[in-house]
């Protein structure tokens, strides 16, 4: 609840009419546009963020996210505080774009929520990512308000 | 005895007795005489003079000389006894030569008294000499016969009939027959059936050949119905006039032979089971010549190399054996102590594959130093086979299982992937109440998408089902010219206006009698997929040939396309679904399709490639395949 709060009063402060969201920024990485796009939409009607990134690759994704990061402290206003990432993605799957990033990028300047974002209903898919980190969050397709609130708890 | 002859002179007349010793002292005989008149004197003088010679008067007043010879032969003395008288009727003399008179002489004939004397003396010194003689022969017989008849041997004299003439006790203790039983009857009778042949044979040598002795042993009869088993030997001394017969010395050795059978039987039982087991042993000495061998040996290395095993000859020499690999160093090494067992394999005569389990081991001497080698090798063809049988079983289920997990990873990644997009899109359409029309219709654009994509997956599942399928096309010969013609002809609309070259080299092998449908696809997926990833900055080359390595077809696809991170995706090149040029339209199914399809006609798929180096696929599929071919036929 204090980041509700915290964004009440940092919306309050920069005078924003826009609804309150509960995050600046989230990425979302998924090759399929549609899923892209029903997540946009969910995440929109949620109001979850007030800014989304959207990387139809884990390859494009991690090269954004280098670049902001070379920005150092400042690139607190666009970095994202929530990535959503799907598994099942040609060249580079979700799992190795967590690899990357926790490799690369992690703890450099900012520590997202990693939220894996799959219709996978593969079990082991859910221990994968728990042996990975047990931060990690892992949802199940469709997105719903029910499991944003997973994140927020988190 | 002295040379003064004692002479006792029994005489009752002085006169007389005078005239006695002046003829004795005549003759010159040394002599010293006593002269006793009557028989007191006389008894006296037996016992106490000791005379060597008496001469006795016949006619005494006391006495006669019938009396005094008594007297004599009741000391139990022998003294010559010359009798002198004056008549004598021819009577009287027999009875008195009887009684044991030595001589006698007429009075008036006394000249020949010194002569009678002496040869007197000298009869009775010979008689005694004889005496003597007699005893000790006898003692010396009585020894012998002692020896003889109380030693454990039995000891037969047989005559020139064979019949048996003396028997000493042993023999009845070792046949239990009595002497009189057998006594003078032929010894041909005691023989078991079986060894009279034998038993003549010898005493027909013996008859032959006297003096010589032979060794034999037999079966004889008991008195108990029993036949035992004696060692003896037979000697011809028929012609020694003392012996004059056969003489045959035997024990009983029945124990003896007892055990020998006993020992005989184990040894043929050991024998029956090194000679019948089904490993094969042979016995080197330290240098590795072949000292022995069972004759498994020549059954199993014969099927290998047409080579006899021989005693004697160096192991190594044989060709069968210097194939083995580093056989030299193993049995070096075995020379040194160590026990090595391995596992080889050979083709015999005709061609069909032998495996054999073989170990070698160092034999020990008593100061446990080597000084042989045991090599012991078993046929293990059927057990190989079946394992190998077994280990294909086990991949076939393994590969069954990771279907079975892809299978489980599809489903719940493809097949859920447009259900779950559905359920967000009626979430959505339900949820939002005043949706812009535009969202609304890409909310229904995306419905009819996930629908088609979920209906798309399962026709995919089916299909890739169906293929899995058990075989049931019949199999027909292909000719891969054909093949790649029918295959160029489809898909010409791809060829054509594109520089793209397909050159193929079927010289080595062009036919192959296989499933036609599964072969065409596996190349039209090949090829196709090369045209489709080629390097659009260059011509492209596709060269696909045959060859024959180790009675296995091996196709070669080669393409300059721009090739896969084979590293990076090692465990997925195959997998259904997986792309690795998302730029290019494509499911993902057709490596996996071409994978599945190579295994189901029992080869082999792998692939070298590399980001813009090209790729290249190589599959082997057995020509000769007995044992796929054995499988399947069940």
């Amino acid at each position: 609840m204090n980041l509700i709060n915290d964004t009440l009063e940092i919306n309050k402060a920069m005078k924003i009419k826009e609804p309150k969201c509960l995050y600046k920024q989230v990425m979302l990485i998924d090759d399929n546009e549609l899923d892209n796009f029903i997540n946009e939409k969910i995440l929109e009607t949620n109001h979850f963020a007030k800014r989304i990134f959207i990387n139809t690759s884990a390859k494009s994704a991690l090269e954004f996210l280098t670049n902001i990061s070379t920005v150092g402290e400042n690139c607190g206003e666009i970095y994202p505080e929530v990535i959503f990432v799907d598994i099942n993605m040609p060249l580079m799957d979700g799992f190795q774009f967590i690899e990357h990033f926790k490799k690369g990028l992690e703890d450099k300047v900012h520590k997202p929520k990693l939220v894996i974002l799959t219709s996978s209903v593969y079990h082991e898919d859910k221990q994968r990512a728990k042996d990975i980190s047990p931060d990690i969050i892992f949802l199940n397709k469709p997105l719903t308000k029910d499991l944003l609130s997973k994140i927020e708890d988190k | 005895m002295s040379n003064t002859l004692k002479i006792l002179h029994v005489e009752d007349i002085q006169t007389d007795a005078e005239l006695v010793k002046r003829e004795l002292q005549k003759s010159g005989i040394s002599f010293e005489s006593l002269w006793v008149p009557d028989k007191e004197t006389y008894v006296e003088a037996l016992e106490h003079f000791n005379p060597d010679v008496i001469i006795c008067d016949h006619s005494l007043p006391s006495f006669t000389s019938t009396d005094a010879l008594k007297i004599l032969n009741d000391t139990g003395k022998r003294i010559p006894f010359i009798l002198v008288t004056a008549t004598i009727s021819e009577s009287f003399l027999v009875s008195m030569v009887k009684n044991g008179v030595d001589d006698y002489l007429l009075k008036d004939r006394l000249q020949r008294l010194p002569t009678a004397v002496l040869n007197a003396v000298e009869k009775v010194s010979a008689e005694k000499d004889k005496d003597r003689y007699y005893h000790e022969v006898i003692s010396q017989e009585k020894k012998f016969r002692a020896l003889i008849e109380n030693i454990s041997d039995a000891i037969l004299l047989l005559n020139r009939k064979g019949e048996i003439i003396y028997r000493s006790p042993s023999a009845t203790t070792i046949t239990g027959f009595l002497s009189e039983e057998v006594l003078h009857k032929k010894l041909d009778n005691s023989f078991h059936p079986d060894d009279l042949t034998e038993a003549r044979h010898m005493f027909k040598h013996s008859y032959l050949c006297p003096g010589v002795v032979m060794h034999e042993s037999f079966r004889i009869l008991h008195k108990n119905g029993n036949y035992i088993w004696v060692e003896g030997s037979i000697t011809n001394l028929l012609h020694d006039e003392n012996v004059n017969a056969f003489i045959v010395n035997y024990r009983d050795i029945t124990e003896r032979k007892k055990a020998e059978k006993l020992l005989q039987k184990s040894e043929a039982n050991l024998k029956a089971i090194y000679n019948n087991t089904e490993v094969s042993y042979v016995l080197l000495d330290k240098k590795l010549n072949i000292l022995a061998f069972n004759e498994r040996t020549s059954y199993i290395y014969k099927r290998l190399s047409g080579e006899e095993f021989v005693e004697g000859i160096d192991f190594l020499s044989l060709s069968v054996i210097k194939r083995i690999r580093h056989v030299n160093e193993k049995l070096l090494k075995v020379l040194k102590g160590k026990k090595i067992n391995f596992e080889t394999e050979g083709a015999d005569n005709d061609g069909v594959m032998i495996w054999l389990s073989v170990s070698l081991v160092p034999v020990l001497g008593d100061e446990n130093n080597v000084i042989g080698v045991v090599v012991s090798t078993e046929d293990i063809t059927e057990r190989k086979r079946d394992e190998l049988q077994k280990e294909k079983m086990t991949s076939e289920i393994i590969r069954h299982n990771k279907n079975l997990e892809q299978f489980a990873y599809i489903i719940s990644h493809n097949l859920r992937s447009p259900v779950a997009n559905i359920i967000g899109l009626s979430n959505m359409i339900h949820s939002t109440p005043n949706m812009k029309s535009e969202d609304f219709k890409r909310c229904m654009d995306g419905l009819e998408v996930s629908v088609k994509k979920l209906d798309d997956t399962i026709i995919d599942l089916n299909f890739i089902l169906q293929t899995r399928k058990e075989i049931n096309e019949k199999k027909e010969r292909v000719y891969f010219t054909e093949l790649i013609n029918d295959i160029k002809t489809s898909i010409n609309h791809l060829l054509e206006g594109r520089d793209i070259t397909i050159k193929t080299d079927f010289s080595e092998l062009n036919e192959f009698t296989t499933i036609k449908s599964y072969i065409h696809s596996i190349f039209y997926n090949l090829i196709s997929n090369s045209i489709k990833y080629r390097d659009p900055h260059k011509p492209a080359l596709i060269e696909i040939n045959s060859k024959v390595h180790n009675s296995k077809l091996v196709i070669s696809f080669k393409d300059n396309g721009l090739g896969i991170d084979t590293v990076a995706h090692k465990n997925t090149i195959f997998g259904l679904y997986k792309k690795f040029h998302p730029q290019i339209e494509g499911k993902g199914m057709g490596l996996y399709m071409v994978k599945t399809q190579v295994e189901m006609l029992e080869g082999y798929i792998k692939i070298i490639s590399a980001v813009d180096k090209g790729t290249e696929f190589v599959l082997e599929f057995p020509l000769h395949d007995s044992v796929a071919q054995e499988s399947k036929s069940k």
